[in-house]
């Protein structure tokens, strides 16, 4: 598909395809629940699981069902790939997509990292996997259990016997 | 609290990612902050255990040696990057008594520790001490025998390499190297451990060195030693370089010398060598003259590098005019004056305690309390490297630190 480049001149997709009828050859997603998305399959090679059955000629007219992924995750993981397909050499613009397509709650990130796990899109994994790092960076025990919901499942003395071990790390 | 069997919350979202994605997350987390992680709940402390944690990279720190022989109860390093103090306690692993932490090499530590219990000892025929001792009696009973101790402090582990004499402990320096390599190096002898020979001994090399070998410093990457030897008269020292490949620790020591050099080593007084940042390089530090005087004084510090690859000399860096005045204890009679800085006097208690390694280097003296001054060496070796004070050093009052880099983490267990 053509991009427009900031300047407001068109350009060929980045992937330098000659074949102008490949480019705009749709691919159609089912989620879960059962809606329809349709992509082109630069945007869909994005994921190497939809790649390889490409490929491996797996994919026939009706389209790829994807029974682990939700209809939302799903919209959001097509913004993603539609978003890197279609400059990718626009660094700064990219960036700042990333920066605030990351700005969800945890949950939708996990969400977000299960299904790019599923369809092995490194790029986004890469992204919401380092979000998620970098909002535990420098926080206590107790806010990186706040921040995830999560319970301790530890008696005190096990916890204080874990943290005596490298007690270093908690002064 | 513990979740009860009557709650029905699923468990929180981070708990069903696939074992891959955690993994992903907690891989890009540097060393400490996983470790705090460890206790936020099981699934935390199972993925982060002690053969993941070794994937982190390892955490830079410089370690103190306390002046006192129980170390004052723990290790003291210092962060550069986070620029704060850690202790480290070691004593709940370590079940002996005096402690002196000498050399590091990746995330293992070498500690001279007592070794009372000992049985045998293994004495090798060491020559009397220097005449610049003290006149403590030589016999054994008076000195215990000591061993060196290999071990991981974040992980809590160690080993006893075999037992020494105590005059190794008292008069030789230390060196660790990749791969478990230990040397201990003394006026006359060398001694070599290497773990991948199969013997579990100490290995002994004559030195035919023409002086005592100052300041020995290990180049990991060219698997070499470098030492300065005076080769001068008892009225002025002259300091010339010699290496030794470590394959060769008997009678593989020469001098190292270019025509192009000059008189790189007549400009310093006092050099002291420390090893460069990756390996490579040589960083020669001492006072720089003010003039060839013998008792010139010095007009500040610099730091030369010996790159061991083109064998040039460079000047990596010097001390500001500003923190060398205050190892001099000048900007304390200037601050009095309120007036221009005199011109440091010759001789004098100046003396700067240098220590480090892999391109860092810290600065020590009796005039600076409380305080180190830190250089570090930069990658593209053009912007003369970064200077600051590292304030807060525990303990001061006890005497002047010595100490050394060391890169804490679990990749490497004793």
């Amino acid at each position: 598909m053509a991009a427009t480049t900031a300047d407001g001149s068109k350009v060929v997709g980045g992937g330098e395809k000659s074949n102008v009828d490949e480019e705009s050859k749709m691919i159609t997603l089912f989620s879960s629940d059962g809606e329809r998305f349709e992509v082109t399959q630069e945007a869909a090679a994005m994921s190497q699981t939809i790649h390889h059955m490409m490929e491996d000629g797996c994919v026939d007219d009706e389209g790829v069902h994807l029974p682990n992924v939700g209809s939302s995750i799903l919209a959001m993981v097509i913004e993603y790939c539609n978003r890197h397909v279609a400059s990718p050499d626009e660094k700064e613009d990219i960036r700042s997509f990333d920066a605030g397509f990351v700005n969800v709650e945890h949950h939708t990130l996990f969400d977000i990292i299960r299904a790019a796990n599923y369809l092995d899109v490194k790029e986004l994994m890469d992204l919401c996997c380092q979000t998620v790092a970098d909002s535990i960076k420098s926080k206590s025990v107790e806010e990186i259990r706040e921040l995830f919901g999560i319970v301790n499942d530890f008696t005190p003395e096990e916890e204080a016997e874990i943290r005596k071990e490298n007690q270093w790390a908690f002064e | 609290m513990p979740a009860s069997d009557d709650d029905l919350a699923p468990p929180p979202p981070i708990h069903h990612l696939p074992p891959d994605a955690l993994n992903n997350v907690l891989l890009r987390l540097p060393l400490r902050d996983a470790v705090v992680c460890r206790p936020v709940s099981r699934l935390f402390r199972d993925t982060l255990n002690d053969p993941f944690l070794a994937l982190l990279p390892s955490l830079r720190l410089l370690l103190l040696r306390h002046p006192r022989p129980d170390g004052g109860g723990c290790l003291h390093a210092f962060d550069p990057h986070r620029r704060c103090w850690l202790r480290l306690p070691f004593t709940s692993f370590l079940p002996h008594h005096s402690f002196s932490p000498v050399a590091s090499s990746g995330s293992l530590l070498y500690l001279w520790i007592d070794n009372s219990n000992s049985t045998s000892t293994s004495t090798p025929a060491l020559p009397s001490p220097s005449p610049s001792t003290t006149s403590a009696p030589t016999s054994s009973s008076a000195h215990p025998p000591k061993a060196l101790a290999v071990c991981n402090p974040f992980a809590g582990t160690y080993r006893l390499l075999p037992t020494l004499g105590s005059a190794w402990a008292r008069h030789g320096t230390v060196l660790a190297g990749p791969g478990g390599v230990v040397l201990v190096l003394t006026e006359l002898a060398a001694l070599s451990y290497t773990p991948s020979s199969g013997s579990a001994k100490w290995m002994k090399h004559p030195l035919s060195l023409p002086s005592k070998p100052r300041s020995p410093i290990l180049a990991a990457g060219a698997r070499a030693v470098f030492a300065l030897c005076d080769v001068g008269t008892p009225w002025r020292s002259q300091w010339k370089l010699y290496s030794c490949p470590l394959a060769a620790l008997t009678g593989g020591w020469a001098p190292v010398e270019r025509a192009a050099w000059g008189d790189v080593f007549e400009i310093l007084k006092r050099p002291r060598l420390l090893a460069g940042a990756g390996g490579r390089r040589v960083l020669m530090i001492g006072g720089l003259r003010s003039s060839f005087a013998i008792d010139a004084p010095c007009s500040t510090v610099l730091i030369l590098r010996l790159d061991l690859a083109t064998m040039e000399w460079d000047e990596a860096g010097r001390m500001p005019p500003n923190m060398y005045r205050c190892f001099t204890g000048l900007c304390e009679a200037a601050a009095a004056q309120g007036s221009a800085m005199p011109a440091p006097a010759a001789g004098g208690n100046n003396k700067v305690k240098v220590f480090g390694g892999d391109g860092k280097v810290w600065f020590a003296g009796k005039r600076v309390r409380g305080k180190l001054a830190m250089w570090e060496e930069d990658d593209v070796g053009t912007s003369g490297g970064k200077w600051d004070w590292v304030d807060g050093v525990p303990g001061y009052g006890d005497g002047v630190y010595r100490g050394f880099v060391f890169d804490g983490g679990f990749t490497a267990m004793p």
